[in-house]
């Protein structure tokens, strides 16, 4: 108890005179840290977390960064979450590093008034009415012990605007714990159309618990990614709100995970108005004992008619103690609407490992021929192009014999482009 | 020294016994062709061949060119020499063809101690060898066996087959699901693969395949037993008799 309220007053301090600030330390001093008993947390055991003494925006550069070569994109860069200038390229015009006054526009929870409570600067992205911004590439790098950082970001695109954002958090931890609360909001207007990638790696003691919260108007198209490579836990927290018409989401994520490792996505599509589609896909590959959790709500409004979503959620168990739980979770008011889920969870086929090692393609080349071939679809639909190679070769980097693999032929050509 | 040695060959899958002491000498250069009514273990032979770990070999042995192929990996038999032509050929989204059969090209070129191709080679190699089975070269561009169609998959096998130049060739029922023309085009390829070092196994169901694939032996297996061994002419025998006639026949001759 006091460990809590010693960070609750740490909190107040550094937020003092930010009423939007206090007011989310006021909630998450409500509520506390989250426990098993709470539905949206029931795969998460936080214990190793909440006695620890945090220190705000502590922390140093990282030793092994991401390193992205993602060619003609601008990067701007947090090192344990302060804007660093210097090693930025610069800012474009409608994007500025400030502290924005909005509260967020989805639900809260936990983690994200603990964000909204910590961060003392917000990356906001302003795109105008027609205008393709260049691609940003936000990375955030924090190495530290006991260190929470709260990196937050708002993304506005008006009627008409493109943009596409890459974000890469890396976390190391250095004789205690991080943990990273990043939350970035996406609000497109009437046929914006937004791309996010959120690319996570992280050690033994490093948390990333952080929320995305689309919220799409007619017509607009928004597609996020999720890609969390380390860490020892892994949450992402999806929050879409469908509210014009014809809006469409598009959800992805993909974990390859070990060791003890968690990955959780809790993710919630509302359809709120008529004739939205929604396509979610998340796929685990799971290893030693890391466990997985899914939990995919689709809320469709009274009077949403015409809504399409489609729900899909696969494991592929590499070890008998990996573990894997997928909660689909339906709630319909509406009469004319399509919705489908499926979750399927196993091993790797076993005819296909026979059929690639009857053509003499050894045992490991062929596991991580395998793992590929069932991660690949997730990173296929990357933006920008650039990524879905970086993003295949880091993938390859984790599997046992992947360096012998190529990222930039491996995977084959859709049969409509072929 | 003959091509492949099968002795006494027994396996079982899941407890059930399928093979019961098969004995199959294929001389290299020679064509045998392996028929038998549905369940007499024909598919199983193929896949016991090619090291399939579903099945378990409980009795015999397996020889390649002298070397004792029991103890080795599907993928070891493989680069050996082993070919399996697969009845059903798997549909693995997400690996693309070219990539999987150059990995593949590469394994065995090492194991032979040759020199692997290099992207340029191997698309040379292709090219020359497409035509041959009339395979169109775009599907190498996609996933492996996905969305091909029946008679595109049997002529990617032996697609495939050509390009890992095997010395040990088993066509698992390769002639089922396809239509007269594009038998004969699967029957062209494997003929022009033909040569005096290499031997084919032809498993299949029809005398059909063999008006195309003209066999040197035909050996009728009947429960998990070559119950009769003979040319060309017994394949025709069969098809004009039916399989009752060799397993009566088998019944009373030999007593077993």
């Amino acid at each position: 108890m006091t460990t809590m309220t010693t960070f609750i007053d740490t909190l107040n301090d550094t937020a003092a005179g930010d009423s939007m600030r206090t007011a989310a330390a006021a909630r998450f001093a409500q509520r506390g840290w989250p426990n098993r008993r709470d539905e949206a947390f029931r795969y998460l055991d936080l214990r190793p977390i909440k006695d620890i003494e945090w220190a705000l925006h502590g922390g140093t550069a990282v030793q092994s960064p991401m390193n992205l070569d993602l060619p003609g994109t601008r990067r701007l860069v947090f090192t344990a979450g302060v804007f660093d200038e210097a090693a930025s390229d610069a800012l474009p015009e409608g994007v500025t590093v400030e502290h924005v006054p909005t509260t967020i526009t989805a639900e809260d929870d936990q983690f994200s008034s603990l964000c909204m409570a910590a961060a003392e600067t917000t990356l906001h992205v302003k795109v105008g009415e027609g205008v393709t911004l260049d691609t940003l590439h936000v990375i955030h790098e924090t190495r530290g012990g006991d260190v929470l950082v709260a990196p937050r970001c708002v993304i506005e695109v008006a009627s008409g605007g493109t943009l596409i954002v890459v974000e890469s958090v890396t976390l190391e931890s250095d004789g205690g714990t991080v943990l990273c609360t990043p939350i970035t909001e996406i609000i497109a207007a009437p046929n914006a159309r937004v791309e996010l990638a959120r690319l996570v790696d992280g050690d033994e003691g490093t948390w990333c618990c952080g929320t995305i919260a689309v919220k799409a108007d007619n017509g607009a198209v928004v597609h996020t990614s999720t890609v969390p490579y380390g860490g020892a836990v892994c949450r992402t927290r999806l929050e879409s709100h469908l509210c014009g018409e014809t809006a469409h989401v598009d959800l992805r994520g993909l974990a390859v995970a070990g060791d003890s490792r968690h990955v959780e996505t809790v993710l919630k599509v509302r359809h709120a108005a008529e004739n939205c589609t929604s396509n979610m896909i998340f796929k685990h590959v799971l290893d030693d004992n890391a466990t997985a959790s899914f939990t995919g709500r689709i809320n469709v409004d009274e009077g949403a008619q015409g809504t399409d979503a489609v729900q899909t959620s696969r494991n592929m168990l590499l070890s008998p103690t990996a573990r894997a739980y997928s909660r689909p979770q339906l709630e319909i008011y509406a009469d004319d609407v399509k919705c489908t889920h499926g979750s399927t969870t196993g091993r790797p086929d076993p005819a296909a490992d026979f059929y690639l090692r009857a053509r003499g393609i050894d045992k490991v080349t062929t596991a991580s021929l395998l793992v590929w071939a069932f991660a690949s679809e997730v990173l296929d639909e990357l933006e920008p192009a650039a990524l879905r190679v970086e993003a295949a070769r880091r993938l390859m980097d984790m599997l046992p014999g992947g360096d012998a693999l190529d990222p930039t032929v491996v995977a084959p050509q859709q049969p409509d482009t072929a | 020294m003959s091509l492949l040695e099968i002795r006494n060959l027994h396996a079982n899958i899941d407890g059930t016994e399928i093979l019961r002491g098969i004995d199959l000498t294929v001389e290299p250069g020679a064509v045998h062709s392996i028929m038998g009514p549905n369940g007499s273990g024909k598919s199983t032979l193929a896949k016991v061949l090619a090291g399939d770990e579903a099945y378990e070999v409980t009795e015999g042995s397996i020889m390649l060119n002298g070397v004792d192929l029991m103890e080795m990996e599907p993928d070891e038999r493989a680069r050996e020499g082993v070919f399996m032509a697969f009845q059903y050929p798997v549909e693995i989204p997400g690996v693309s063809t070219k990539y999987f059969l150059r990995a593949a090209v590469n394994a065995v070129l090492k194991h032979r101690g040759k020199e692997e191709l290099d992207a340029v080679a191997f698309l040379k190699k292709v090219k020359e060898t497409a035509p041959t089975v009339d395979l169109d070269p775009a599907l190498l561009d996609r996933a492996v066996n996905a969305g091909f169609s029946g008679g595109e998959k049997k002529r990617a096998e032996v697609f495939q087959m050509a390009m890992l130049d095997p010395v040990m060739c088993v066509l698992d029922e390769t002639d089922s699901g396809l239509d007269i023309d594009a038998l004969r085009v699967v029957a062209n390829g494997v003929n022009a693969l033909r040569s005096p070092e290499r031997g084919f196994l032809v498993i299949t169901h029809y005398q059909r395949l063999l008006d195309y694939i003209v066999p040197d032996v035909v050996h009728v297996l009947v429960d998990g037993r070559i119950a009769r061994t003979g040319g060309k002419e017994l394949a025709l025998e069969l098809e004009d008799k039916g399989y009752g006639w060799v397993e009566s026949d088998c019944g009373s001759a030999c007593g077993c």
